[in-house]
């Protein structure tokens, strides 16, 4: 098994050059592309590193396939992490519940309709079916939760018996 | 450094996820993944990369230790977004309760199949479980350990969040 300098300079620069892809995600916050760009600029950022580290630092390494393929490797396993953080972020529920809780104490009755600043839980429930609505996974007759039927789609169908077979496999039970 | 030298870097890394998934899927299946846990999860993944690596070494085949280890790290980051996706996604279960119900849920089925109330529930359970709550009298405690898991999240927030979230 080897262990050399160039794999060392290829994974080192993945986390030195991580700056950018927060900085880039954090000013693209909110917009639909903000992830690729900022995975796009990581890239554009550890490339240029890898071509002019020997004249910068002057180390004279030459990367090869190994070092590159390990670098390559630990960008997509970053751009994951981070995007998993974000997802946590912005969809843990309860991450949720306990900031509400961060303010006062409160009974699960109280919880449940002062769940994000107010929205209640019923507001949970539609933000997750217009993401599946969007993703063309399910379908609404109507247009409100409450009243109109909700319906599976064929990729739905589909990626719901994926979801059920892996549960099982994996002890998981229903899950959510 | 040949291209087919990197493939075999790439066999070894996936063969390290291989090993682990197979290992992984067993225990889980056997114990349940409450009772299984990340801990185990994390010792599977740690032992399963070392075997393989050690048979490279045995085998005397000349593959870089750190791509194997980046590939498979790779591959684990990829997994577990599944895996916690499976595991904890409202989206995915409300998928599940559709395809139970013949692909159709009025809002009382779905309230009875998977309501607001059953998940706060099963949040609650598990945050108390993992002690970042407290209960008592009915009340809910916010634990010194849930302080502190919250403050690491303050600064990333402050950055990276827009609009409500949940």
């Amino acid at each position: 098994m080897i262990v050399d300098a160039p794999q060392l300079w290829a994974t080192g620069l993945v986390l030195v050059t991580a700056p950018v892809l927060v900085a880039v995600h954090a000013l693209m916050r909110g917009r639909r592309w903000g992830l690729p760009t900022a995975a796009f600029f990581h890239t554009v950022a550890w490339s240029f590193g890898l071509l002019n580290i020997n004249t910068v630092l002057e180390v004279k390494t030459v990367f090869g396939v190994a070092d590159v393929l390990a670098g390559a490797a630990l960008l997509v396993a970053v751009w994951l992490g981070w995007f998993q953080v974000i997802s946590v972020l912005n969809r843990g529920f309860s991450l949720q519940m306990m900031l509400e809780l961060e303010s006062q104490p409160q009974s699960r009755d109280d919880l449940a309709a002062s769940y994000a600043g107010g929205r209640g839980l019923g507001w949970l429930l539609e933000k997750r079916v217009r993401g599946l609505e969007d993703l063309n996974l399910a379908t609404r007759k109507n247009g409100d939760l409450h009243l109109g039927e909700l319906q599976i789609t064929e990729s739905g169908r589909s990626l719901a018996r994926w979801a059920a077979l892996y549960k099982r496999l994996a002890g998981i039970g229903d899950g959510g | 450094m040949t291209v087919a030298e990197g493939i075999l870097e790439l066999a070894f890394g996936g063969l390290a996820f291989v090993v682990f998934f197979v290992v992984h899927l067993a225990v889980w299946y056997q114990r349940g993944a409450e009772r299984a846990g990340f801990v185990l999860m994390v010792a599977i993944w740690f032992l399963a990369l070392v075997a393989v690596l050690a048979l490279a070494t045995v085998l005397a085949v000349p593959v870089h230790g750190l791509t194997v280890i980046c590939i498979n790290g790779c591959l684990m980051a990829f997994y577990m977004h599944l895996y916690t996706g499976m595991l904890r996604s409202v989206s995915l279960r409300l998928l599940g309760e559709l395809l139970k119900h013949d692909g159709r849920l009025t809002p009382d089925a779905l309230a009875a199949a998977y309501s607001p109330e059953s998940m706060l529930d099963s949040r609650l359970a598990w945050l108390v479980e993992r002690g970042w709550l407290t209960e008592m009298d009915g009340v809910y405690h916010l634990t010194t350990a849930g302080r502190r898991l919250l403050a690491w999240r303050r600064p990333l927030a402050a950055l990276m969040i827009q609009g409500p979230t949940g």
